[in-house]
């Protein structure tokens, strides 16, 4: 199983989290606001994480929970592959166009919530090639 | 900030996935990728 072992989070203090959620729903005319069941619990486990390092997967799969546990109440989804795609875009560089793009792609399909099975073997194969 | 909201009409604005424990995401369909595997189809050649 690929690693690639960083703080993949830091750059994302939950103010910057709740400032991406705020600028997505000012574009929608969508209120935003932080809901009373899943705003602590995101808060929580987000900081809990940001600066752990933690493979990419896992990191993935926290903005995956977070996404889950909506702690805003429009654009949760949207908020938190729109991080997991920037972080992401990090490994860019190191990859072909079209496997940065796939990449990216996956990133957003795990956090969505949306991602299969075949998206998930195709990214430990590409994070395994990169651990070459 | 750019990408979000690029990709925000994707996205369903309700919190579906807490809702139902299924995640909704629009396809963006294969045109990016296909664009970008034409131009490294290009500039392989030359």
């Amino acid at each position: 199983m690929p690693r690639l072992v960083k703080p993949w989070l830091a750059s994302f203090d939950w103010e910057i989290v709740s400032e991406i959620n705020r600028g997505l729903c000012k574009q929608k005319n969508a209120l935003h606001k932080p809901t009373s069941d899943g705003h602590l619990p995101a808060k929580t486990l987000w900081e809990e994480n940001q600066s752990k390092e933690l493979a990419l997967t896992e990191a993935l799969e926290i903005c995956l929970k977070c996404h889950r546990l909506a702690p805003f109440c429009f654009y949760n989804g949207n908020t938190f592959a729109a991080i997991a795609r920037d972080f992401i875009t990090e490994l860019s560089p190191k990859l072909a166009a079209d496997k940065a793009h796939i990449l990216r792609s996956i990133a957003g399909h795990i956090v969505a919530g949306t991602a299969t099975d075949i998206e998930r073997k195709q990214l430990d194969s590409i994070l395994a090639a990169l651990e070459k | 900030m750019k990408d979000a909201l690029r990709i925000q009409d994707r996205f369903a604005a309700e919190p579906v996935l807490a809702r139902t424990g299924k995640g909704y995401l629009k396809s963006e369909g294969v045109a990016t990728l296909q664009r970008i595997k034409a131009g490294l189809g290009k500039s392989a050649a030359h």
